[in-house]
């Protein structure tokens, strides 16, 4: 767990407290009244609303009404329509749904949305658009790096996130860094090969 | 037999009547090209259908070169289905069992009923048979809510005893998984042939018996024989995006988007479910998150989609959660074979008599036998192969079903062979190997993995040994076998516009491979125009009819009709530009973007505003194969160990694939096949393994975190290698490449590891723990077969 200070309050009145108090009260309701009871609970809270969160997305200020129980990649695709960043397991095994929170590569399946308030959060959109690729996005291209391409926006964002800290990085270092973005079609070869271009052109990645 | 031969007569006196036929005859030159020999055959062109191919005639295609697709895909711009987003849609999930056989008593759904916008579909299931079957389905306004509505529906179960393991289920008096017959479900993804119809005993359907030669004869005059024992366990297909459809009703227009290896499968399939005629289904897939072989048909969550959708009068998207996509969806079904090798002194096999049982839970089609029949020609062989019902989510089509767990049997006996007559292993291999196109492929992959440093390897891991060094070295090879299957009925319309726009469109859907690419080629080939200027759309069932893509069928299927379409488009042009330019038709050629004749020239874009009308439309059909090459595609796959013997840990160092796929249209794309079939070759090899407790039937590790799949730091050094192959055929040599490189992996990285230890690998996956206990280094205990 972080420290409360690294989670400044977006100004709504989310606090720390409220939501252990909210969580507290949900076990008493499971252990009293069963699973059915509180699912009806749940989605009557649900109706009267969330709690207000403001993100720096891409550069940009994005707010927003969230339930606390709302991921940050739940936030991006359903509420923001930024579906860039794809969601393959929901709990942080496959890593399709990395973005970059305060320039760290993170899981945003496992990252409440109220995590972010406050914080700077860089999706897949904000790295580039194919009509102004990145130099991480270019030579993934290049190296032929993705196949079907559903998790190649969590595997190029884990790559600038590596490359923004360390942009000389090891072969061990690039494997390390996309050793979380699982890939079915088998492109990882590329991906190496990708990392090692754009970290020899030399551009900063932030 | 008699009606075959009257048709075959019937041809010949139509052919006779038709003199266009031998107008049409042409000679194609087949085989490896130099400096291996080639033949000349003389075929009769179908009407309609270019000239294939000449050695050297390609200027664009063949070469690599930067996928269409990749900056929509490295952006986040392309839009999966689980992407669809539209105002007011619905959320859909499934209430799935959690027992593994039981009856369905009662199930209350009134609470999830009275959640806010929750439309519920009950099929009205009286009996579940695996662990993640689906019993309801729901949606409401939101992903949360959906699972919330999941959790207040209240269904009760009666419990029924189970059967889960291949060995249990084959027991006489195990509990039954079906009390009738079961008919063989075929799908686009299957090898065509006929679904026999089979004896069934208990859980067992089967024997299905083929083969040629008489077995029993060769084993008496053999010099020895040889019988070995191997078991490949459930790989699930883990593509990254999960099965997913989106429906909506536009009047009475069932509109889709579906995450799908079949556009054209989906559509018949939701057409036929809802009774709707063909252009009354509407299905995009311009962007599939993987398949392998698992996503075909519309499923029952496409249909439970649909139904949610039409009932609520609002969109509706249904994406599996992980759980389910392991659970439900599909996978490679596991495998008991034994095979028996009769051979001589020489190291010739003479025979082989090989037996399979699998499981594919609820489903069929668990062979493996076609890897022994046609992968070496062994004289003589005989086949049974029987599925075995257990309590398990369906198995279905995976990359190149069947054949990566025979090949692993086969390719085992024969090391085996090579091991007990002294001999070395690809020396045996050639002895029994009599296609020339894999001939030529041992020969270069061999000296590319360095093949020759074997003895050396073998000492220095001796000497290793000696001075109690834990990582031995080892390099082992198998053959890969595939065939070249054509999807009938595709056809590629190509419309040229006015102001130069020329649009290709095909309904093919786009599951990784980059088809966009090779199609684009290929007309770029034929119009003399930039691979980048086409607009390539694909991905939707309103275009010309493309094939599903499973079984290496769509680029041998497609392309031949994609250069049959721009050629047309091509003539139809040369005769605008014959008048732009105020020279015969004749002399008029097109290339780089140009047209000319006799020094003068006219840009394509200026021959284009004189069009007779708004815009030309070409179309082409896939023609019928003509003669050709063997319709088997071959490969050879050598591949590099380091075993360390004290934690029975194996890292893979480098594999070398050698595989043939006639005249590659796009190299960059075919390598990238390749080099993802090797990656999940070695993932089967050494990690997949789906856990089942026996006692309570459920599946242990539906996720990915403890059903381990390949990462990047198992990924070694790959070479993918083509040989240069004019196989005939077809107009443009074509042929795919998507399931040989998977064939013959694990069995490569299993001889490699052979090597390095002097064990013998006889189960998959290969983990630490089964090589520690082949060491004998493990404590006295019970192991998981």
């Amino acid at each position: 767990m972080a420290d409360e200070k690294d989670h400044p309050n977006g100004g709504g009145g989310f606090t720390r407290r409220g939501l252990i108090k909210g969580l507290a009260t949900t076990a008493v309701a499971s252990a009293t009244a069963g699973a059915a009871a509180l699912a009806e609970e749940r989605a009557k809270s649900d109706a009267g609303g969330g709690l207000p969160v403001s993100i720096t997305l891409n550069g940009a200020v994005k707010k927003g009404v969230f339930e606390p129980r709302t991921t940050l990649a739940e936030a991006l695709r359903d509420a923001w329509g930024m579906t860039g960043t794809k969601v393959g397991c929901e709990r942080g095994a496959c890593g399709a749904c990395t973005v970059l929170l305060d320039g760290l590569a993170v899981n945003s399946c496992l990252t409440l949305v109220h995590d972010a308030d406050g914080r700077q959060v860089t999706t897949i959109e904000g790295l580039g658009s194919p009509e102004a690729m990145s130099p991480i996005q270019k030579a993934f291209v290049d190296a032929d790096a993705l196949q079907c391409g559903f998790c190649t926006p969590g595997m190029v964002v884990s790559c600038a996130g590596l490359l923004a800290k360390d942009p000389h990085p090891t072969p061990h270092a690039v494997k390390e860094a996309v050793a979380g973005n699982l890939c079915r079609c088998g492109t990882y070869t590329g991906v190496f090969a990708a990392c090692d271009a754009a970290a020899k052109a030399g551009v900063n990645h932030g | 037999m008699a009606e075959e031969k009257k048709t075959e007569k019937d041809k010949e006196k139509i052919s006779v009547k038709v003199p266009e036929a031998a107008a049409n005859a042409v000679t194609v030159e087949i085989g490896l090209a130099p400096p291996y020999p080639s033949k000349k055959i003389s075929i009769s062109l179908p009407p309609g259908d270019p000239a294939p191919y000449r050695v050297g005639e390609r200027l664009v295609t063949g070469r690599r070169r930067l996928r269409l697709d990749g900056p929509e895909k490295v952006t986040g711009r392309a839009v999966f289905t689980h992407d669809a987003r539209k105002a007011g849609m619905l959320h859909a999930a499934v209430v799935r069992s959690p027992h593994a056989h039981a009856t369905i008593v009662s199930i209350d759904a009134s609470r999830a009923e009275r959640m806010p916008g929750v439309v519920i579909e009950n099929p009205g299931k009286k009996v579940v048979r695996y662990h993640g079957e689906a019993v309801l389905a729901l949606a409401a306004p939101t992903r949360a809510g959906a699972e919330d509505a999941l959790r207040a529906v209240k269904v009760t179960y009666d419990v029924l005893p189970h059967t889960v393991s291949l060995a249990a289920a084959r027991k006489e008096g195990a509990p039954l998984v079906f009390q009738k017959q079961v008919e063989e479900k075929r799908s686009a993804g299957d090898e065509p042939g006929a679904a026999a119809v089979l004896p069934q005993t208990g859980n067992v359907r089967g024997p299905k018996r083929s083969g040629t030669g008489d077995v029993d004869k060769a084993f008496a005059e053999a010099d020895g024989t040889l019988e070995i024992v191997t078991t490949t366990s459930v790989q699930t297909h883990v593509p990254l995006e999960t099965h997913s459809l989106y429906a909506e009703w536009v009047g009475d227009t069932l509109e889709v988007q579906a995450s799908t290896q079949g556009t054209f499968s989906v559509r018949d399939e939701l057409a036929e479910v809802f009774k709707l005629s063909k252009d009354k289904v509407v299905v995009r897939a311009e962007f599939t998150g993987g398949g392998f072989g698992a996503k075909f048909g519309a499923g029952d969550y496409g249909v439970f989609a649909a139904k949610l959708a039409k009932k609520a009068g609002k969109p509706v998207l249904m994406a599996l959660d992980r759980k389910a996509e392991h659970l439900s969806a599909g996978n490679r079904p596991d495998s008991w074979n034994r095979v028996k090798l009769g051979y001589r002194k020489d190291g010739t096999v003479t025979a082989a008599d090989y037996e399979s049982f699998g499981t594919a839970g609820v489903a069929t089609g668990t062979g493996t036998g076609g890897f022994v029949k046609a992968a070496y020609g062994f004289p003589a062989v005989k086949v049974a192969e029987s599925d075995v019902f257990t309590h398990l989510g369906p198995g279905c089509a995976m990359r190149a079903p069947g054949h990566p767990q025979g090949c692993f049997a086969v390719e085992t006996a024969l090391e085996e062979l090579a091991s007990r007559l002294g001999m070395d292993p690809l020396a045996l291999r050639l002895k029994n190997d009599p296609s020339e196109v894999r001939r030529a492929e041992w020969e270069i992959g061999a000296r590319e993995i360095g093949w020759s440093r074997r003895p050396e390897i073998t000492k220095a891991n001796d000497a290793a040994a000696a001075s109690g060094s834990p990582l031995r070295r080892g390099l082992g090879c198998a053959a890969s076998l595939w065939y070249t299957f054509v999807a009938p009925g595709s056809q590629v319309l190509v419309r040229i516009h006015r102001d130069g726009t020329v649009e290709v469109e095909n309904g093919v859907q786009d599951i990784g491979g980059g088809v966009r690419t090779p199609i684009a080629m290929v007309v770029a080939e034929e119009m003399g125009l930039p691979v980048a200027s086409l607009r390539v759309k694909i991905g939707d069932s309103r275009y010309p009819f493309g094939p599903a893509s499973g079984g290496s069928v769509t680029i041998g299927s497609l392309i031949p009709a994609v250069r049959a379409a721009a050629v047309h488009a091509r003539e139809k042009l040369m005769g605008v530009a014959a008048k732009v330019l105020g020279e015969p038709e004749s002399e008029v050629r097109i290339a780089g973007g140009l047209f000319s004749a006799k020094g003068k020239t006219a840009d394509f874009r200026k021959v284009c505003s004189r069009l007779p009308g708004e815009t030309v439309v070409a179309t082409g059909d896939r023609a019928k194969d003509y003669d050709g090459a063997d319709t088997r595609l071959f490969g050879a796959q050598f591949a590099e160990v380091v075993v360390d013997v004290e934690t029975g840990v194996v890292a893979v160092k480098k594999v070398v694939a050698v595989h043939d796929c006639g005249q590659p249209v796009w190299k960059t794309g075919v390598e990238s096949q390749i080099r993802g079939g090797i990656l999940q070759g070695i993932s089967y090899a050494l990690f997949e393994e789906r856990v089942v407790d026996e006692r309570s039937g459920r599946v242990m590790n539906p996720d990915v975190e403890f059903y381990k799949i390949l990462g990047s730091k198992d990924t070694p050094e790959i070479v993918p290698l083509l040989v240069d192959f004019y196989p005939g055929k077809n107009n443009a040599h074509a042929r795919g490449i998507g399931e040989p490189a998977t064939v013959p992996t694990a069995a490569a990285v299993a001889n490699a590891i052979a090597h390095a230890t002097g064990i013998r690998p006889t189960a998959l996956p290969i983990t630490p723990a089964r090589i520690l206990d082949l060491l004998g280094k493990l404590p006295k205990r019970e192991v998981r077969a």
